[in-house]
């Protein structure tokens, strides 16, 4: 293993860690399964 | 040979996430495409310390095609209102409103005490930038790659603005990058990955305000080049979004 390959395989497990942290906000459930994208800014 | 174990494992990795996230938000959800994103950057990484690892170059090769038929089959959400406009072709510029941005971003500017950071060399550019982080960029009309020197991570600007998320206040938006002409001729989200050594970019057109077309793509991906001193254009990863589909 090489020590790149361990730090991603760790970066992998901090993502579901994310993911976990979005799904627990009040939107987060509905925005993990949109099928469409979103922009990363919107009108406002 | 070591590398190419290392760079199994962590596709198997990833390749068990997907399979995880598919059962609990379904196989077309942006949650899906969010880890594709994300093993592409892993992968650039990988490839960034062997570039010779074919079984991580073969999926670098199979995630960019992948990502890319995702967005272009899901589409996008609509705008609320629509606040830029063509001004000219051969390249696209795109000119967000005037007023609009007087009115909602100028005081936001202002508030930031910053400014966005033309990258022109690719030293300064890991001065400003860290590499694996995401930055909101801005193309100009010049062909200035701009970068707003803070970092985001992939999560939040991916879902961040999905519907009912969270709208801070002071959240920086592209226009701010541009505040002078508010022209643009690509913007969207970039992550530089890699080392000083050798860099690759992942790159996207997911601005909400100028909502660049595909023929952007080009832009993004020459400015990078330049910007960071990329020989391949294969080291650039650019995806496009479809004209939205739903208001």
């Amino acid at each position: 293993m090489t020590e790149t390959a361990a730090a991603e395989l760790h970066r992998v497990d901090a993502i579901v860690e994310s993911l976990l942290a979005v799904d627990a906000t009040e939107y987060g459930t509905q925005a993990l399964s949109m099928t469409q994208a979103t922009f990363s800014d919107t009108q406002g | 040979m070591r590398s190419q174990s290392a760079g199994t494992a962590v596709i198997a990795r990833f390749a068990q996430v997907r399979a995880d996230l598919a059962v609990r938000y379904g196989a077309q959800s942006q949650a899906v495409t969010f880890l594709l994103y994300e093993e592409l950057v892993s992968m650039r990484r990988l490839l960034a310390d062997d570039s010779r690892c074919a079984v991580v170059a073969r999926r670098v090769g199979e995630l960019g095609p992948a990502i890319q038929s995702r967005f272009d089959t899901a589409g996008v959400l609509g705008a609320e209102r629509v606040l830029h406009r063509t001004v000219a072709t051969g390249p696209t510029v795109i000119e967000f409103d005037r007023d609009h941005f007087e009115r909602a971003y100028r005081a936001r500017l202002g508030a930031s005490g910053r400014r966005a950071v033309a990258v022109t060399d690719r030293a300064a550019a890991l001065r400003v930038l860290r590499l694996g982080a995401s930055y909101l960029y801005v193309v100009d009309e010049e062909g200035v790659l701009l970068v707003w020197p803070e970092p985001r991570d992939v999560a939040d600007l991916t879902f961040g603005w999905a519907p009912g998320g969270p709208r801070p206040a002071d959240r920086v938006v592209h226009p701010m990058l541009v505040p002078e002409r508010l022209r643009a001729t690509a913007a969207g989200e970039l992550v530089v990955v890699g080392s000083p050594r050798c860099v690759f970019v992942v790159a996207n057109l997911k601005s909400g305000h100028f909502r660049p077309g595909s023929e952007c793509a080009a832009q993004v991906r020459s400015a990078a080049m330049r910007a960071l001193r990329i020989d391949d254009p294969a080291g650039i990863d650019v995806f496009t979004l479809p004209q939205a589909t739903a208001a």
